[in-house]
């Protein structure tokens, strides 16, 4: 029953990845590694025990502790049970990845489609930056951007904004604008933030602070730093309601190649 | 010959406006007098009260000696409704008749009724009809007694759209009255204008009334009855559409009921809470006692429940994987049993509490008098049901006024990501009453454990592994093991503000 699920996954996987190229390089499966992966939730499911199979899987990837995760992904994106999605959760906590290997295995395919996988991609990069929940930390990629710069990591700044607007701004400008720690947020971020968390899912805005938090927003798009105009696509991304048909035609139109992805999503 | 009482019925379907209409059939012609004969022509002049609901009349005759066995021979047909006719002529001889109402089209009514033997009892129809063809229908007749089927039948509330994930339910006639039907007191603005839509019309995307089915049978009242819808107060509006652009009630508390068919569809509006009842009666034109009466029972919600399903358990009704997501069985029973449920795929609730079924809840307390919130989940369902309990708190003074009445983990895992494997450890914040369903034969990777665990301080924390009936219940099974399902259905029908 298992297998036979997890083969029609298979199937529907690969026609979604395949129906959405161009974005990002869809994984490919290792069908070897996928059956195994589907002994282990089965030996799980059916008689409570994964030893033999846990070490069948590790010695299929051969090492390749990446392919293996991106496999992992690949299954979790397709699966359709709590039995599978559980198992297959244990399996990445039991291999213990460190966040290296998943920023390595994931980084790659981080807007690939379909949605199922690249959510799954995301909740692996939440186990670096929330490990226990909470309020993100974003030191390890703040690190991984100084090393790698920002070309091969746009995926992974996207990914920032996305978790938090605010947090990914002031990692970006530690990292980009040459101030270190020292850097300090642009003026009127705070208060933003502040009005953004209080509305979230309460109570809905006024007119006056739909005006305060535009003429933020509207000077924030203007500034000649990349990764403020990218807080300010991000944040109109993020709340709908806010900003004007213009200052979103003009983020949408922006000279970086980032802030103007993200104003168009 | 003799005074005959005709009574006839009809049963015709005619078309008004486009809609198929179910009249009442004829009733029977009385009074027949003959008032004249012509020694010229041998014509018989006669009068008679024509039947009710009739569009013509026939005259049925047969020899005399035939009128113990009503051996009709003859017909006279098309002779009009005015009760009045000169020009009836069976030639020679001598003849019974009598006058029957018919449709002006292919049914007739009453023969009359004869009392042989001393019983009363129907005349036999005429089979033969020689010259005019008509079927005799008694079913409806608009003479009868008037003894009309009528049925109000109301439903469950739509959540979170109408029938999905939760199926339109009929509330159960044995539920009608008592307890009767929750509806949601109508204070949110599902259209987004910035008005309540209880002040609102129009109302697009308006999901907070509930929809009754109105049934009468026969569609048309007999004469001198009519239908009518009544409240028993104002807590309740009644509307043509679940939009709210026609109100049906428009002034007092009653409305007389002109139906398109048997059965049409009306939606009812509690607009600022309080109980009510809505009844449909059958009643004398103008007023009287009622003949027939249906009557539905309304209680406001003051409470919410919502449902966590585990990882990748997608809201359904029928649940998709029958036997295997016991949260949305317990889910959709407990919205057949009147409370208002919400069940939710458990990533509806960030880590941050943030999400559809926060929102839902907020709505509900602050656009909907609910003062009692419970929830409940499985597995990563159980983390979820921390988290949003975690967020309704922290924000309760933005909120307003509500307390988390009661909280159920089913082997809960704490939820800070999909690959989160750790158990859910916390007692939900401000729950006034939680249970805690786990088990420790969990699967094991490695070193890593998938189960719930004790959770000291429960109002119930309980290893199913140590039961007589959970003793092989691992993290798969536990939440579709029926004591654990019951126990959490008791305890939600327990408690004071869960409905």
């Amino acid at each position: 029953m298992i297998r036979s699920r997890a083969m029609i996954a298979l199937l529907t996987g690969l026609v979604l990845c395949s129906m959405a190229l161009g974005a990002a390089p869809c994984p490919e499966r290792d069908e070897a590694i996928q059956a195994r992966i589907n002994d282990v939730v089965t030996a799980m499911v059916q008689d409570g025990t994964t030893g033999e199979q846990v070490e069948a899987l590790r010695q299929a990837a051969d090492g390749r502790r990446e392919a293996l995760l991106v496999q992992l992904a690949l299954f979790l994106g397709d699966s359709e049970s709590t039995e599978e999605s559980s198992v297959g959760a244990l399996l990445v906590q039991a291999l213990e990845f460190t966040p290296d290997e998943k920023l390595t295995a994931v980084l790659p395919h981080l807007d690939a489609e379909p949605a199922s996988l690249r959510k799954v991609l995301t909740e692996i990069l939440s186990t670096i930056d929330r490990p226990d929940g909470g309020t993100p930390d974003f030191a390890f990629y703040e690190q991984w951007l100084r090393q790698h710069g920002r070309e091969p990591s746009a995926a992974l700044i996207r990914y920032m904004y996305q978790v938090s607007p605010g947090m990914a701004l002031a990692g970006m400008t530690r990292v980009f604008s040459g101030e270190g720690t020292a850097a300090p947020n642009p003026a009127g971020v705070s208060a933003l933030e502040t009005l953004v968390a209080r509305h979230e899912g309460l109570l809905p805005w006024t007119e006056g602070e739909r005006a305060d938090a535009g003429e933020v927003l509207d000077r924030l798009a203007d500034d000649p730093s990349w990764w403020v105009r990218l807080y300010a696509a991000a944040t109109l991304q993020k709340e709908t309601g806010l900003g004007t048909p213009a200052l979103r035609a003009r983020l949408a139109a922006d000279q970086d190649a980032l802030v103007r992805s993200v104003a168009r999503d | 010959m003799n005074r005959l009482l005709l009574r006839a019925v009809l049963g015709s379907a005619v078309v008004l406006g486009g809609s198929l209409v179910w009249a009442a059939t004829p009733g029977e012609a009385t009074q027949l007098l003959v008032t004249g004969y012509d020694g010229d022509t041998g014509n018989l002049a006669i009068t008679y009260d024509p039947a009710c609901s009739s569009s013509d009349h026939n005259i049925e005759f047969g020899p005399l000696q035939d009128v113990d066995t009503l051996g009709y021979s003859g017909q006279e047909c098309g002779i009009g409704t005015t009760g009045s006719y000169s020009a009836f002529n069976p030639g020679a001889g001598s003849f019974f008749f009598l006058v029957v109402g018919n449709d002006g089209a292919s049914t007739e009514g009453s023969y009359g009724t004869n009392l042989i033997g001393g019983t009363p009892s129907e005349r036999s129809e005429d089979l033969t009809d020689p010259q005019c063809s008509f079927v005799q229908d008694l079913s409806q007749r608009c003479d009868g007694p008037f003894e009309p089927e009528l049925d109000l039948t109301a439903y469950r509330p739509a959540s979170e759209a109408y029938g999905a994930p939760l199926q339109r339910a009929a509330v159960p006639d044995l539920d009608e009255e008592s307890p009767g039907t929750g509806i949601r007191i109508n204070g949110d603005d599902d259209n987004g204008n910035a008005q309540p839509d209880r002040d609102d019309t129009g109302v697009a995307g308006e999901n907070d009334l509930i929809e009754i089915t109105v049934t009468l049978d026969p569609p048309t009242p007999a004469p001198g009855f009519e239908y009518v819808l009544e409240r028993s107060n104002p807590n309740l509006r009644v509307w043509n559409e679940a939009t709210k652009a026609t109100e049906v009630i428009t002034s007092g508390d009653t409305a007389v009921l002109n139906p398109p068919g048997v059965t049409s569809t009306l939606w009812v509006e509690n607009p600022v809470g309080g109980s009510a009842d809505l009844s449909l009666s059958a009643r004398p034109t103008g007023g009287g006692p009622d003949v027939a009466t249906d009557r539905v029972h309304f209680y406001p919600f003051h409470g919410i429940i919502v449902a966590l399903g585990g990882e990748d358990q997608v809201p359904h009704d029928p649940p998709n994987d029958p036997g295997n997501q016991g949260t949305f069985d317990l889910a959709i029973m407990l919205y057949q049993m009147g409370y208002d449920v919400h069940m939710y795929d458990e990533d509806v609730v960030s880590a941050s509490g943030a999400g559809a079924a926060f929102n839902e809840v907020v709505s509900a307390v602050q656009d909907r008098g609910v003062t009692g919130v419970t929830i409940f989940g499985y597995s990563h369902g159980g983390g979820s049901t921390n988290d949003l309990a975690i967020r309704l708190d922290d924000n309760r003074a933005s909120i307003g006024t509500f307390s988390i009445e009661y909280t159920a983990y089913m082997d809960g895992i704490d939820n800070d990501s999909d690959l989160d494997i750790g158990a859910e450890n916390q007692i939900p914040a401000s729950t006034q009453f939680h249970d805690n369903y786990y088990e420790r034969v969990c699967p094991i990777v490695v070193i890593f454990p998938l189960c719930g665990n004790s959770i000291p301080g429960s109002d119930l924390d309980l290893n199913v592994n140590t039961t007589p009936w959970g003793t092989s219940l691992g993290h798969f099974e536990i939440d579709d093991a029926p004591e654990v399902l019951d126990g959490i259905l008791n305890r939600i029908v327990s408690l004071p503000v869960t409905r």
